[in-house]
C-alpha cells in the first residue's frame, strides 16, 4: 500500500522505483565515497537510467545507463532521489 | 622501453595483455579482481618491449587500493607510453578515465577495443574524430580476435619515442577555469615536486579532495583549496568533488556523442540470458544447479585419473619393496618421496586442474556479478554486501587471491570480515582433502554435506564477527558487465598462473615434507609431536595419535594433511586404519582450522597482525568445537 503511494508522487528513491521505469536522478545523498563510486560508472545527478529489475528479499536495484548496468544495494539506493522521465 | 596498459574493468584489457605478453598474466570478467599488476617482456617489431598491466580501474580518484596502486604507477615510475584500453560500446563512461589520464599529460594511446561489440550494439565510432577532440592517436582493436594489435604497437612504439603528449588541455566551463586557475597560481610549489604533473591538474586534484595528495598539501595550501572548493560550491549549489566530476562527465558524453553514429542495434540473446539468471526464483535455481554442476564435473573427472594413479604410484613402492631392504633408511626414504610425488600427482592434480579451469569460465563469462547481485540481500544478513561474495567463491579456489580480492571493498571493517570468513571457504587443497578422503571413502553425497555445513559455518562466522565490529556496511555498488565468451588464452593463463604456484610452492615442500615425515617415522620422532596434540587429536576427536603429525603440515599447505596422512599411516588405504566416521571428523577439523601459511602472509598484509593473530586463535577454536560436534554426531567412542 506505502508502495504504491510513492509510486504516483512526484519524486521518490530509487529503491522504491518498479522495474522496467524510466527515471532521471534528482539527488545522490550517502557521502562522497557513494558519490564518487557511482559518477565513476557514469552515473550523475541529471543522468536518466533505466531500472532493469529489483532483486527480491530487500536486494539490489539493477539500473542501465548508456549501455553500463550498475547493482546499487538497497541502502545506497534509498538515497538516491529520482523522478519520472 | 615500458609500455603501460592502463583501462577500466572489461574493457578486455587484460585479454589484449595476454594477447601480447602470451600465457604470463591474469584477468577477470570482474571488476577490480587483477589487484596487482602483472610485468611480462614481448617482442614487437624487432624490439624486447617491457608490457605492464595495471589493475583495471574506474578512475583515477583512488576510491580503492586498486586504483592507488595505479595512478601512483602512473605518477611515479618510468612510463614510456600508456596504451587506455576502452569498451568501445561503452565509450562515454570510459572517456571520463580517458579524459583523467589526459589530464596527467603522459605519451597517450587510446585503444578502442571491443569494436565488434559495439558494432552489434549499432554504435559505429569515428576514431579520425575521436583523436581529433582528444589530442590523442585513437587505434581500433578486437583483442580477443587479434585484430588490430600490431597498428596498436607500432602507434604505441611511436608515441614513446617521440614522446607525443596530447596535445590538448581539458577545457572546462570559464567559471570553473577562474577558480582552477586561482588555485594553481596560488598554491606552494614544493606540493607539485613531488609528482611531475601540471599545477592546473593539481588544482583539480585537490579540488576532488584526492586524499593522495591532499595529504602532502601544507597547512596554507589546504585552507586555499577549502578557500576555492567553497567558491565553487557557492556558484554551482554542490560540492567541489561533484562540480569537477560534472565538467568531466558532461564533456565525456559530448565527445561520446559527436565521435559516434547509433543504429539500430543487432539483437543479442545475452540480453534475455539475465531474465533467467537473474530472475527472483530461476536466479536462484540456476545458481544452485550451476554450483552443483560445477562441483559434480570437477569430482568425475578428478576421480577418473585418481584411482588409476594412485594405483601406478602403489605399484612403485611396492616394486621398490620388491628389489630394497624394506627395513633400512633409504628404503623409508624412497617410498616417502614416492608416496609424495603421488600426493602431489594422483590426488591433487586431477581435482585442482578442473576446478580452477572451472572457475576461470565462470570469472571469464561475468557470472560472479550476478552472483553478487542475488546474494546481496543474503549477504547483508551476515552483515556485509553482495560484492563480498567474490572473495567467498575465489576461496574456493585458494584463499590467498581470495584475501587479496576483500580489496574490492571500500570499507576496512568489510574487508576484515570478508577476508576472514574467506578463509573459512574450503580453498582446492582442502577440496582435495574432501574429495580424497570423504567422497572416496563415504561418497560424493557427504562431500556436497560438507560444503553446505561449510556455508553454514561462514555465515554464522560472519554473523558473529559483525556483532564484533557493529559498524554499517556501506552497501553495494557493482558493474554487472555483459557476458563475454571467454577467450581461450585468458582461461588458460589464468589456470596455468594458478597451478604454477602450487607446483612451484606445493610440490618441493610435498616431496620434502613427505620424505622428512619418513625420516621421523623411522627414527620415531613423530612419536613426540603426536604426543604432544594428543589432548586434541585423540582425547577431543576420537583419532588415531599417528594424525597429530599431519596436522603440522597442514599449516603449511592443507592438502599436506592428508598427503601426509597416508605418509603417517603407512597405506593409501586409509579406511584399514581410521573408520569412515574418524575420516569425517578428521576432514572437518582439516577444513577449518588455522589457515595455511600462505593465507596467514596475506592476511598480515591486508588485515594487519592483530586481527591476522584472531584469525588464527579462532579458527582452531572453531575447527576443535566442530570436529568434538562432529564426533558426537557420528557416534565414535572413547579409545
Amino acid at each position: 500500500m506505502l508502495r504504491d503511494m510513492r509510486v504516483h508522487s512526484h519524486t521518490r528513491t530509487l529503491y522504491h522505483t518498479g522495474a522496467y521505469k524510466r527515471v532521471r536522478i534528482v539527488t545522490i545523498d550517502g557521502g562522497r565515497g557513494v558519490r564518487q563510486w557511482l559518477s565513476q560508472l557514469g552515473l550523475g545527478v541529471g543522468d536518466i537510467v533505466f531500472v532493469k529489475r529489483n532483486a527480491p528479499f530487500g536486494g539490489p536495484i539493477l539500473v542501465e545507463h548508456e549501455g553500463t548496468e550498475v547493482a546499487v544495494g538497497r541502502g545506497i539506493a534509498e538515497k538516491i532521489l529520482v523522478e519520472d522521465e | 622501453m615500458r609500455i603501460v596498459f592502463v583501462g577500466q574493468p572489461n574493457s578486455g584489457k587484460s585479454t589484449l595483455f595476454n594477447v601480447v605478453a602470451g600465457y604470463k598474466s591474469m584477468s577477470a570478467n570482474f571488476p577490480g579482481s587483477t589487484v596487482n599488476y602483472t610485468v611480462s617482456k614481448a617482442r614487437v617489431g624487432g624490439e624486447v618491449v617491457e608490457v605492464v598491466d595495471l589493475p583495471g580501474t574506474y578512475s583515477l580518484t583512488a576510491s580503492s587500493p586498486a586504483e592507488t596502486a595505479a595512478k601512483q604507477f602512473l605518477l611515479e615510475e618510468k612510463v614510456d607510453a600508456a596504451v587506455n584500453v576502452v569498451d568501445a560500446s561503452l565509450l562515454s563512461r570510459s572517456l571520463e578515465f580517458t579524459l583523467q589520464l589526459i589530464e596527467l599529460q603522459i605519451p597517450l594511446v587510446v585503444c578502442l577495443n571491443m569494436i565488434d561489440e559495439a558494432e552489434r550494439k549499432g554504435i559505429n565510432i569515428d576514431a579520425a574524430k575521436l583523436s581529433g577532440r582528444l589530442g590523442v592517436p585513437v587505434v581500433m582493436t578486437v583483442a580477443a580476435k587479434g585484430i588490430g594489435i600490431d597498428r596498436l604497437f607500432y602507434v604505441a612504439r611511436r608515441v614513446a619515442k617521440k614522446r607525443e603528449l596530447p596535445s590538448i588541455e581539458i577545457p572546462v566551463r570559464k567559471d570553473v577555469e577562474t577558480v582552477l586557475a586561482g588555485l594553481a597560481g596560488s598554491i606552494d610549489g614544493t606540493l607539485a615536486e613531488k609528482y611531475p604533473i601540471s599545477k592546473r591538474l593539481l588544482a583539480i586534484k585537490l579540488l576532488e579532495g584526492d586524499d593522495a595528495f591532499l595529504s602532502l598539501a601544507n597547512e596554507n595550501d589546504r585552507r586555499l583549496v577549502a578557500e576555492h572548493s567553497r567558491m565553487l560550491e557557492e556558484t554551482h549549489g554542490q560540492p567541489a568533488d561533484m562540480v569537477i566530476a560534472a565538467e568531466r562527465h558532461a564533456l565525456a558524453m559530448e565527445i561520446a556523442e559527436e565521435a559516434s553514429t547509433v543504429s539500430k542495434p543487432h539483437r543479442d540473446i545475452r540480453g534475455s540470458i539475465d531474465n533467467v539468471l537473474m530472475h527472483r526464483v530461476w536466479g536462484y535455481v540456476f545458481l544452485l544447479g550451476i554450483m552443483y554442476l560445477f562441483f559434480v564435473a570437477v569430482f568425475k573427472v578428478g576421480a577418473l585419473f585418481e584411482a588409476p594413479l594412485l594405483r601406478m604410484f602403489d605399484s612403485l613402492v611396492s616394486a621398490a619393496a620388491a628389489h630394497m631392504d624394506v627395513s633400512t633408511l633409504l628404503f623409508a626414504i624412497v617410498k616417502g618421496v614416492i608416496q609424495g610425488v603421488a600426493g602431489g600427482v594422483a590426488i591433487v592434480l586431477p581435482y585442482l586442474l578442473p576446478f580452477l579451469f572451472g572457475l576461470a569460465v565462470l570469472e571469464d563469462i561475468g557470472y560472479l556479478p550476478r552472483v553478487a547481485f542475488l546474494m546481496d540481500a543474503f549477504m547483508h544478513r551476515i552483515g556485509l554486501h553482495g560484492t563480498a561474495i567474490v572473495p567467498a567463491i575465489l576461496g574456493y579456489g585458494c584463499n590467498v587471491p581470495a584475501v587479496m580480492a576483500t580489496r574490492i571493498l571500500t570499507s576496512p571493517r568489510d574487508r576484515i570480515i570478508a577476508a576472514v570468513i574467506s578463509t573459512l571457504v574450503p580453498c582446492s587443497a582442502r577440496m582435495t582433502v574432501i574429495f580424497g578422503l570423504v567422497a572416496f571413502y563415504l561418497g560424493p553425497t557427504w562431500a556436497l554435506g560438507l560444503y553446505i555445513f561449510d556455508i553454514f559455518v561462514v555465515a554464522a562466522s560472519g554473523k558473529v564477527i559483525s556483532k564484533l565490529l557493529p559498524e554499517l556496511t556501506p552497501g553495494m555498488i557493482l558493474e554487472v558487465p555483459r557476458y563475454q565468451a571467454p577467450a581461450l588464452v585468458s582461461l588458460i593463463s589464468k589456470t596455468w598462473l594458478r597451478m604454477r604456484e602450487f607446483v612451484v610452492v606445493a610440490w618441493p615442500l610435498l616431496i620434502g615434507g613427505s620424505a622428512l615425515l619418513a625420516l621421523g617415522d623411522y627414527f620415531h620422532v613423530d612419536r613426540f609431536t603426536n604426543a604432544m596434540l594428543s589432548p586434541v587429536t585423540v582425547a577431543a576427536l576420537g583419532l588415531p595419535a599417528a594424525v597429530g603429525t599431519t596436522l603440522i603440515f597442514g599449516v603449511l599447505r592443507k592438502e599436506l594433511s592428508m598427503i601426509m596422512l597416508i605418509q603417517a599411516l603407512g597405506t593409501a588405504n586409509v579406511v584399514a586404519v581410521m573408520s569412515p566416521p574418524q575420516i569425517m571428523v578428521f576432514t572437518v577439523f582439516v577444513t577449518f582450522y588455522i589457515p595455511c601459511v600462505a593465507t596467514i602472509g596475506a592476511l598480515l598484509k591486508e588485515i594487519g597482525a592483530k586481527f591476522t593473530f584472531y584469525t588464527i586463535v579462532y579458527t582452531f577454536l572453531l575447527a576443535t568445537l566442530l570436529g568434538v560436534a562432529a564426533r558426537a554426531a557420528f557416534g565414535i567412542g572413547l579409545l
